[in-house]
Formats: C-alpha cells, structure tokens, sequence
C-alpha cells in the first residue's frame, strides 16, 4: 500500500499514485503525495458507512497520532521518509484498523439503530401485548376475573405503554431512539393488524375494534412513544459527561 | 495467531484502564507508556489500540476529550479514567490475578513426571 509510494528525490519525475476505485481526480494533490494522508485516506475509504462528523474525528485522532509518531522518530535521528513510512508500518493495516473501528462506531453511528430498535420492539411488544391482551379480555368478558380488577387499570397501564417504553428505551439505546421507536410499533402495527382483522371475525361483540380504530392507535402510540425516547434520550445526553 | 498475540489483544483494554489510572494521556502516550512499563516486551499494534479506546469511551470507562496541548501545537484527544473505569480496573486487576496464580498453581509442576510411591 505504503510502498507504492516513492518519495520525491532531487531531479526524479514524480509518478502519480492510483487508488483502486477511485479516479485521480478525488484525490486531493496533498493526499495523493503525502504517505500519512494517503494512509488516512485508506482507511476513510473503509469508514463510509459512518457519519462524516465521527469519521473527521477518528481520521484526526489517528493523524496526531502518525506525526507524533514520526516526531519522535526524527528526534532518534531518523530521517523523514524512513520515519514516516516505520511510524505508517507500526500503526497497522488500514483496512483492517478501519473494519475493528467500524464494529465499534457502527452501532451507534449507523443510520439503522438496531439497539433502539430492538429495544423498542421488546418494550413495546412486552408491555403492550400483556397489557392489551388484559384490557381485551377485560371488555370482551366483562364477568371474568379480569374484569373484576378494574379493567380501566389494564387500560390505562396500555396507554401508558408507550411512555414507559419509550422512556426504557431512551436510557438503554439512547442513539436515534424515537426513530428506532418509530420502526418497532410499525413493525408491531404490521404484524398486529392480522391478528386484529382474526378478532374482528372471531369476536362479534368487539365491534369497537374497528380496522379505523388500528390507526387511531398507532398514532395514540407513536407519539408519546417517539417523544418520550427523544426527551430520555435528551436527558441521557446532557446528564453523559463530555466526550469531546 | 500465536498465544501470545491472542493474550495480549485480550488484555489490551486492562493495561489502557492501568496506564489511564494516574494521568490522562492521548493514544500515541498510551502506548508508549505501555511499552515503557512492560520494557518493550508489550508492542501493540498502535492502530488496534483506537478500536479499544472507542470501545472503552462508549462503554463509559474512559472520557474523552480534544485539548490543546500547554506549549501550542494541534489539538489531541485527551483520555481520563472515570469512576466507572477505576472500579472496572479494580475488578479487572483482581481477576488477572486470580488467574495468573490459578495458572502458575497448574504450571508449578509442570514437566516433571509423576512420581508413584512403590
């Protein structure tokens, strides 16, 4: 990779390097011709999947630390080019730095939150499900044992479901949490709306569960869900010590 | 990949805790005070060694933080051992040494014959 480059001597024709997948035009003049921006730009090459803001971060971190490296190899009275190319072997292969920093960034920095999804998706799906299942039981057979607990407590814990969900899933998975939120009650509404229509055949007496009634309840559970996880999320931010 | 490579990839996260435990230091400080302790004998790959502070930093162990060094110059990722990361090295410095006497009880003998009494 590195060795591809051949430094400039006295008098010598400078020889252009090529990228694989990458015409000469994206290069920069700097990076084409400087080996530590050339090795940041293989390993940038492998980032893309992150945000350009985590990406700027990490390509600085691993910058300061190629210079300070080559430093201090000056200082031991190594010349430039020897300096830079040892301090370039010394930190790795690029593809391979990029592939372990991606694993770790991904998570979080990815445009999918899968934690928060899954999160939500469990929550929502727990809570939801024990304490719709009640709530129906409660209504359909209005003599059964549900019922005689107070069928507006099922209720209400139901409709409070997205609020303690959305809040879980601010604290656990606080990255993108409202979209991740967001994702897993449509995902839920997709798979609940079979099981709704079953009901409306199976169970003549809930003629309140009308299929206008499934929309009314995504959106009675979207929104304090969504806005529950961003405003944990918002807490879990600001109370995170500063991270630069 | 030899053992010893496999030991130390596994113990990276516990010597970044350790070198972090008495002063904040930047990457490129990290690993030479982590050569500096072991007498060279603990050469990380420097490139892994990002990885394993992002890793730490978003597992809350570790903050970080961009500072301007006192004499000038670009600015460079600081990282401080939290409280969060002190208890972790404890832990983690406690089990390192329940497992180096386990294997040094189990190597103790190692290459001699048992003997049988007749």
């Amino acid at each position: 990779m590195f060795s591809q480059f051949s430094p400039k001597q006295e008098g010598e024709e400078i020889t252009r390097v090529d990228l694989p997948g990458v015409t000469n035009d994206a290069v920069s003049h700097e990076r084409a011709f400087d080996p530590i921006e050339l090795y940041l730009f293989q390993v940038e090459a492998k980032l893309l999947s992150l945000s350009p803001e985590v990406r700027g971060v990490v390509l600085e971190e691993i910058r300061q630390h190629l210079l300070d490296s080559v430093s201090a190899r000056q200082e031991l009275g190594m010349a430039q080019d020897c300096a830079t190319q040892e301090a370039i072997a010394r930190f790795g292969n690029p593809a391979r730095i990029a592939a372990q920093l991606s694993r770790v960034w991904r998570e979080e920095d990815s445009l999918f939150p899968r934690a928060a999804f899954s999160q939500a998706l469990l929550w929502f799906g727990g809570l939801g499900g024990v304490f719709g299942t009640l709530t129906i039981l409660s209504v359909i057979y209005p003599r059964s044992v549900f019922a005689q607990i107070n069928s507006w407590i099922f209720v209400s814990m139901f409709f409070a479901c997205p609020l303690i969900a959305g809040i879980l899933v601010g604290q656990r998975a606080p990255r993108r949490a409202a979209f991740g939120t967001l994702l897993a009650l449509a995902a839920l509404m997709f798979v609940s709306v079979p099981l709704a229509w079953m009901d409306l055949t199976l169970c003549p007496d809930g003629r309140w569960l009308t299929p206008g009634f499934l929309p009314f309840l995504f959106t009675l559970w979207t929104l304090p869900g969504c806005l529950a996880a961003s405003l944990t999320t918002l807490v879990t931010h600001l109370r995170r010590p500063k991270t630069g | 990949m030899r053992p010893e490579r496999e030991l130390l990839k596994g113990s990276t996260p516990t010597l970044i805790l350790a070198v972090l435990e008495n002063e904040p230091r930047h990457g490129y400080a990290i690993a030479r005070e982590i050569e500096r302790r072991s007498e060279s004998t603990l050469s990380l790959g420097e490139g892994s060694l990002y990885p394993q502070l992002h890793a730490l930093e978003k597992a809350g162990l570790i903050a970080g933080a961009w500072e301007m060094p006192p004499g000038g110059g670009p600015s460079r990722k600081v990282y401080t051992l939290t409280a969060t990361g002190h208890s972790e090295l404890v832990h983690r410095t406690r089990s390192w040494r329940d497992f180096v006497s386990a294997i040094e009880g189990v190597l103790k003998n190692g290459g001699e014959p048992d003997v049988q009494p007749i």
